[in-house]
């Protein structure tokens, strides 16, 4: 149950920042709200899902995301250094946490991904 | 064949995030070196006024986010609605910035109204603005700080709108078109020049300014 709640939590975590990403260009809405919030609430959505479903979803679902994400940021900011940047950016904003430097913010961002990589691709069963 | 895919994806993966955090690390190390103090200002004590010289100086500190993506926010106390809107988080809130500026004699154009927002550059003294951090070999400029699309200098003007600004708590100090609420801003262009009109982005010179997270001093003296 933790491992599906797990897998749907990071699944709304990646949609989320594709959202918030695609968002953040819409100036206007993005000079009058946070739009990283949008990764807290995708995240909130996916545990809700798993707590209400008893779906699974494919391995491909998650890798999918995963893999959209850094191209994703390459396109919209045309700058690899905005790949040590924006993730934690964005990962702050949507925790409120305004005052995480951004070393700090990239270690949990990664964190984050290796632990979703295990609860996807890690040697369990798929529930 | 599956197992080896999978090992050269995760070997991948590994190196791409040591990449990250190694490049994060360095981005950084100006950033951490500091304790939120540039030279005598503080937290505590956000804001100086200087009367000999005719300027006032206050702490604020550089978010990263706008190296890369544009705003129309110059500085933004963090406990305004607008503290993560801009390219400077200010630590001086609004009615002691617009009260400083008084304090060394500069006037406010008080000519901006939420009505004729879009029809009106704002006026008021003019300021030269200057920004510096611990470590700096030099200040800069506000225009070297800050990227104009179009390349026009900024020319910061003491709008006043302080019944507005306290009214409205986005906590806008300065702002980077003409605006009925920041205490002062800029008067090269109308309101909605850059969320309506969109002819003109502005962005943190990342090639001037220090890392994000950097505490930051921004000097305005009145343009003689």
């Amino acid at each position: 149950m933790l491992m599906r709640v797990s897998r749907f939590l990071f699944l709304g975590l990646g949609i989320g920042y594709i959202f918030a990403l695609i968002l953040s260009q819409w100036l206007w809405l993005a000079m009058r709200i946070n739009t990283s919030l949008l990764i807290t609430v995708f995240a909130c959505l996916g545990v809700l899902v798993a707590l209400l479903t008893k779906r699974s979803l494919p391995k491909g679902y998650f890798l999918g995301v995963e893999l959209l994400i850094p191209p994703l940021f390459l396109l919209l900011y045309r700058d690899v250094a905005a790949l040590t940047v924006m993730p934690a950016v964005l990962f702050r904003e949507a925790v409120n946490l305004n005052s995480l430097s951004l070393l700090k913010g990239n270690m949990i961002v990664i964190f984050l991904l290796v632990l979703a990589n295990i609860c996807w691709f890690g040697p369990k069963k798929q529930s | 064949m599956k197992k080896y895919a999978r090992l050269v994806l995760i070997s991948l993966l590994a190196v791409g995030l040591l990449v990250i955090v190694g490049c994060s690390n360095s981005a950084n190390s100006q950033g951490n070196q500091d304790n939120g103090a540039v030279g005598d200002l503080n937290k505590e004590k956000p804001l100086q006024v200087n009367k000999t010289d005719g300027s006032i100086t206050f702490l604020a500190q550089v978010n990263g986010k706008y190296f890369y993506e544009p705003t129309r926010h110059g500085a933004v106390q963090d406990k305004g609605s607008n503290g993560e809107k801009a390219i400077f988080r200010g630590f001086a809130d609004p009615e002691s910035f617009y009260n400083a500026l008084v304090e060394i004699g500069a006037q406010a154009g008080e000519n901006m109204t939420l009505e004729n927002k879009e029809k009106t550059n704002v006026a008021g003294d003019a300021f030269d603005v200057s920004i510096t951090w611990e470590g700096a070999a030099k200040s800069v400029t506000i225009d070297e700080a800050i990227i104009d699309s179009n390349g026009k200098p900024i020319d910061i003007r003491f709008g006043g709108n302080l019944k507005n600004a306290q009214d409205k708590k986005t906590g806008c100090l300065i702002c980077l078109d003409s605006c009925p609420v920041g205490i002062t801003s800029n008067a090269t262009y109308k309101y909605g020049a850059v969320e309506g009109t969109k002819e003109v982005g502005f962005t943190g010179n990342k090639e001037v300014l220090p890392a994000d997270g950097t505490y930051v001093a921004i000097t305005m003296k009145v343009k003689k």
